[in-house]
């Protein structure tokens, strides 16, 4: 087990490794900052000074060794268009994120669970073919296109919700409603496939031959078996809020990390995307890491190998 | 290839009892699954607009026309093609949406059919030759699955132009891990099976075994994922176009008409309203079909939609 979670971490740390250097030339490929920073007519003398004093007119490679050496040192730079060090604005904007994805996805994946479970319990029937129709939309609807119908309907027709920025509890309600609505309908469609399979299956007709409680064969015998789907869509899920639910944070002007690494990139703050882009992957990782162990402990035959 | 094909169509030879149930063909199982019927005559209908749309209704959609700015939707009074309104330039919505009907679902189609055949490729080479070059592959798709791939997006069509050829690329490029890992797991199975090993006795080549032998047993497989990737990449496509980053005007793609339309929200809702909506009915009847599909592929849940109707 230990040895399986090291090698997971190596590997981890090897994947970790390749996206900074990709990421690094990646985003000298964009552009020159001086042409975006210095004003329009700014003599080549200007942008010289420019470019010498953030580093860029240095050879690439020496760019790069010096980065990486930072880096192991713990300095990410400084972000040009804050002028705060990199790393303080990333750790500032992360937790709203991430505190953006816990809430999405515990909403979703006890919803999901809740209505997929019901809509297998009687396949066929009118809840599960509206639970169908419904979580398919939910899967297929464009965020943006809801974000701005929600704020269309719930903030200027109605005046129920403010419209965008962060406060109180009201300004949660649409950015969270609008990120649940994928992966909700994705577990729907998951564990009522699963629990179609579990409830027709060998060991679910013997347990009520022996006299099981429904209920109990319903959430202990069938909904155990689920487990497994739900984690992966789960965790998938997951993972691509923390990378940045860019479009919500975008319509809703919420000040979270996928928002600060699409500004990054069109502004050419180097340091800025590095730092965001280490972060989010180490915290991607550590989470895959947290999955794989889901797995061990919802999964005796993952235990014993 | 005939033996199976004769037991099944002779169901009459043996005693009653033990008679095959004729299987449907399946378009009569298609009529009778009602939502999955609707999707698919949508996605015919979106085809026929892929395909005679921008010359039948391309005039209309960039006629001006100042004086029926912002018309709201059914209003007939200046022809059937203003029944969804028009924009603030006085153009036929419905026309527009039939022209950027092109633009979306090409790209989001030669993306996924670019993404299946590089992605199949790549991951059977993977499984089966395995070694150095499988890891590399395998490791290559991870890095490239670990980064965001709306970042990839925006550096690559910043560093290229946001022509359609190179946000195919993308698009492409950021779903080729599912592909390649779904082939990879299919390869490791069927390699070990006997008749893989009997062709590997008689002296077969990895290509032939490649492509006589395991192809025809992965590709359905990536089939059925292709009908969900094809939602995924319209989706993410609109996004890209939404954010500003994807097709640039004067094209039109449904996602930036939304856009579009954002700005002018408190006045003419419609503008963003339809082609959103437009997005999402393409990509519920693309998983529609393709969750129906996995039904009648599946041999154990086949049997529901064969199942006679209740009262029917």
């Amino acid at each position: 087990m230990m040895s399986y979670l090291g090698q997971r971490m190596l590997h981890s740390a090897v994947a970790l490794c390749a996206l900074v250097m990709l990421v690094f030339f990646l985003v000298r490929l964009t552009g020159d900052p001086a042409s975006l920073y210095m004003p329009i007519d700014a003599s080549v003398e200007q942008r010289a000074d420019f470019s010498r004093r953030h580093g860029f007119d240095r050879p690439v490679l020496v760019q790069f060794g010096d980065f990486l050496a930072d880096v192991l040192r713990g300095d990410f730079g400084v972000s040009i268009r804050k002028e705060r060090p990199a790393l303080d604005v990333v750790l500032r904007a992360f937790p709203t994120t991430l505190s953006l994805a816990v809430i999405t996805m515990g909403l979703a994946v006890t919803l999901g669970v809740a209505v997929g479970s019901v809509a297998a319990y009687r396949p066929g029937g009118l809840f599960d073919r509206l639970a169908t129709v419904s979580s398919l939309a939910a899967a297929s609807a464009p965020d943006f296109w809801v974000a701005i119908t929600g704020i269309l309907v719930f903030a200027v027709a109605l005046g129920w919700l403010p419209t965008s920025g962060t406060g109180d509890w009201s300004y949660w309600v649409l950015p969270v409603a609008v990120l649940m609505l994928r992966p909700f309908g994705l577990l729907v469609q998951v564990v009522r496939g699963a629990m179609l399979n579990a409830l027709t299956s060998a060991y679910v007709k013997t347990a009520r031959a022996k006299g099981v409680g429904e209920a109990s064969v319903v959430f202990v015998h069938a909904l155990r078996n689920s487990g497994l789907a739900v984690v992966t869509v789960a965790g998938d899920q997951m993972v691509g809020i923390v990378n940045g639910a860019v479009i919500v944070e975008t319509v809703f002007g919420w000040p979270g990390v996928g928002k600060l690494m699409i500004d990054a990139v069109m502004q050419r703050d180097f340091a800025l995307v590095q730092a965001t882009i280490l972060v989010t992957a180490t915290a991607i990782f550590l989470l895959n890491i947290l999955i794989d162990l889901l797995y061990v402990v919802l999964d005796p035959r993952i235990r014993h190998q | 290839m005939s033996p199976p094909a004769a037991l099944d169509s002779a169901p009459g030879a043996g005693p009653e009892s033990v008679a095959i149930r004729r299987r449907l063909p399946l378009w009569r199982l298609l009529a009778r699954d009602r939502f999955a019927l609707l999707a698919c005559l949508w996605l015919l209908l979106l085809l026929l607009c892929v395909a005679v749309g921008p010359e039948l209704l391309g005039k209309s959609a960039t006629t001006l026309d100042l004086r029926a700015r912002n018309t709201p939707p059914g209003t007939l009074d200046r022809g059937w093609l203003t029944i969804l309104g028009t924009d603030a330039l006085g153009r036929s919505m419905l026309a527009r949406l039939v022209v950027a009907a092109r633009n979306t679902l090409l790209v989001a189609v030669s993306a996924v059919i670019i993404a299946l055949v590089v992605g199949g490729l790549l991951g059977m080479i993977a499984g089966y030759v395995g070694g150095r070059t499988g890891n590399l592959i395998m490791r290559a798709s991870d890095v490239l699955q670990s980064f965001p791939s709306l970042l990839t997006a925006v550096v690559v069509l910043y560093v290229l132009e946001p022509r359609v050829a190179n946000l195919v690329l993308v698009l492409a490029v950021t779903r080729l891990p599912v592909y390649v890992r779904v082939a990879r797991a299919e390869v490791l199975e069927i390699r070990e099976r006997l008749f893989v090993q009997a062709s590997r006795a008689l002296g077969g080549g990895r290509r032939h075994i490649l492509r006589r032998h395991i192809a025809p047993i992965v590709v359905p497989t990536l089939l059925t994922i292709l009908t969900v990737e094809f939602a995924v990449v319209m989706l993410a496509e609109s996004s890209l176009s939404f954010l500003g980053i994807g097709i640039q005007p004067p094209e039109i793609t449904w996602g930036l008409m939304v856009a579009q339309g954002r700005n002018h929200l408190s006045v003419a809702w419609w503008l963003a309203f339809f082609p959103g909506l437009a997005i999402m009915l393409a990509a519920m009847s693309a998983n529609l079909l393709s969750s129906w599909l996995r039904t009648v592929s599946d041999p154990t849940q086949r049997w529901r939609l064969e199942a006679p109707r209740k009262g029917g």
